[in-house]
């Protein structure tokens, strides 16, 4: 499944502040889970992304 | 014919305990559903994949029954006759769980329907996988563990406490090789409860599913990695646990103890296949119950077997859901004097417990109003109720605060049981129960 650069970017640009995964999904509400997910998978394989105590994402 | 997976839900079903949905879902909402339904739930439509997700179906002590075909009350029984008879899997050539086959660039997880479940989850989990690995010394190991969604290939997998996978792990890491696995989802009830069993190392799970369910399980050699998985699964992912340690961030996620769990950091688990049935069924275990349930019967059986040792005659053993299952248990027997103390010491020695209640044969331990009576009438809390400081405790309950201790350092607890059988030296007909007169002469139904 190919995913669309702009959901991948809409994806790095969530992730400049601190952000709960289900926060993430709540901002891409209008994209499908399962494209959300290749998103993910790409931005998990090409950025090193930070953790916080409470398990929030950043990069 | 064994009964399998899909087997067990079509016969769940037939007895109420399931229902089919067929209205549309997304993977991310099937949690709040799922842990709201009065059954366990078939989401049929799953947006966006073409593989349906079934969940809750080991919610109640009632469900976990109806999953495993067995009476809710013999549960502990059950379990400790299928442990005593372990039986040897047999070993198939062929098998539903490898009649579609994705390798390498093929096998991606993006493909199923991994649900995110909790809010404040770190990320989309498989929480019903059964981790299956292969080791010279003790042979094959089954056990549960939850895997976090990192990319199409990838997922952490959670080994923090101390396992028999950790252990096979620990040595193929110091070598810097990886661990060679297989994750089963979609498996019957008494497999999914034998791997979840804290076996002593060395005993092979699926002997002791053979056990429970009184017939060899059938196990089928994996395609890409040398390791044996049940021949019925619904699908498989085969792989490798890297030897990166513990550095990939996993977690948080909603934990067994109902409670929101810690950011880990732990290994990486890599895919090289996915094998699954024609048509697979994703089993999404939803938390706690599901999971506590699975541990329950191996609570109540454990109980059983220490109150014996210690020459007591118990009749009933429940762990309670509000104590997930194994840190708080009720437990009638018939008593000689001294033996509701002596009850008491010997199930605080078990590592879970953490409290008990103990009451005569005369209480139904199933009904919480009975059991409430029992501590009411027939304890002195200054004589019956009994406090043991110091024993053994787990990070997961935050009243022993494991924040403050030093690394590596276990946390201790105290641990108390109620002594609510009648008293020694109070004759039993000052307890004489209220009893309606003439109650065998009526029938309800023909009145109402």
């Amino acid at each position: 499944m190919s995913v669309s650069a702009e959901v991948v970017a809409r994806v790095l640009n969530a992730l400049q502040k601190p952000i709960y995964f289900f926060e993430l999904l709540a901002e891409l509400e209008d994209v499908p889970y399962r494209t959300i997910l290749s998103a993910w998978s790409e931005v998990r394989e090409t950025t090193a992304l930070e953790r916080d105590v409470h398990g929030r994402y950043w990069r | 014919m064994q009964e399998d997976f899909r087997g067990m839900l079509l016969r769940m079903e037939k007895e109420g305990h399931l229902q089919k949905i067929q209205k549309k879902i997304s993977p991310q909402f099937l949690t709040a559903l799922f842990t709201s339904a009065p059954k366990a739930l078939l989401c049929e439509a799953i947006e966006g994949y073409d593989i349906p997700v079934v969940g809750g179906l080991f919610w109640t002590r009632g469900r976990i029954a109806a999953a495993l075909g067995w009476p809710e009350n013999d549960l502990a029984t059950r379990f400790a006759a299928g442990v005593a008879k372990p039986m040897k899997p047999v070993i198939v050539d062929e098998a539903a769980c490898q009649e579609v086959v994705h390798i390498g660039e093929d096998a991606d997880l993006t493909a199923l329907p991994i649900p995110f479940m909790h809010e404040k989850d770190g990320g989309p989990y498989i929480s019903a996988g059964v981790c299956f690995a292969q080791n010279s010394e003790f042979g094959l190991n089954a056990g549960c563990y939850r895997l976090m969604f990192r990319s199409k290939r990838e997922m952490a997998i959670d080994l923090f406490t101390a396992s028999d996978l950790r252990r096979f792990y620990e040595r193929t890491y110091s070598n810097g090789k990886p661990l060679e696995v297989a994750v089963a989802v979609g498996l019957h009830a008494t497999e999914h409860m034998a791997a979840a069993y804290k076996a002593p190392p060395g005993t092979n799970e699926m002997e002791i599913a053979g056990g429970l369910r009184g017939e060899p399980v059938q196990m089928v050699r994996a395609r890409t990695v040398d390791v044996m998985v049940p021949a019925n699964a619904e699908i498989v992912l085969e792989g490798e646990l890297l030897p990166n340690g513990w550095t990939a961030d996993e977690g948080p996620f909603g934990e067994f103890a109902g409670m929101q769990g810690d950011l880990k950091h732990n290994p990486i688990f890599r895919i090289k296949a996915i094998t699954h049935r024609r048509n697979p069924i994703f089993y999404a275990l939803q938390m706690p119950w599901e999971n506590d349930w699975l541990n329950g019967p191996a609570t109540e059986a454990a109980c059983m077997r220490i109150l014996q040792v210690a020459g007591i005659q118990a009749v009933k053993v429940r762990a309670t859901e509000g104590g997930c299952c194994g840190w708080s248990v009720y437990v009638s027997i018939r008593k000689r004097a001294g033996e509701g103390k002596n009850a008491i010491a010997a199930l605080l020695s078990l590592p879970v417990v953490k409290q008990v209640i103990v009451t005569d044969d005369d209480i139904d331990i199933y009904n919480s109003s009975e059991v409430e009576w029992a501590v009411t009438f027939r304890c002195q809390a200054d004589k019956d109720i009994v406090i043991v400081s110091g024993m053994k405790a787990k990070h997961v309950d935050p009243s022993v605060r494991p924040w403050d201790l030093p690394p590596g350092e276990l946390p201790l607890t105290a641990k108390f049981g109620i002594d609510a059988t009648i008293p020694e030296g109070i004759p039993a007909f000052r307890y004489e129960r209220i009893v309606p007169a003439f109650r065998d002469n009526i029938v309800v139904e023909d009145y109402l």
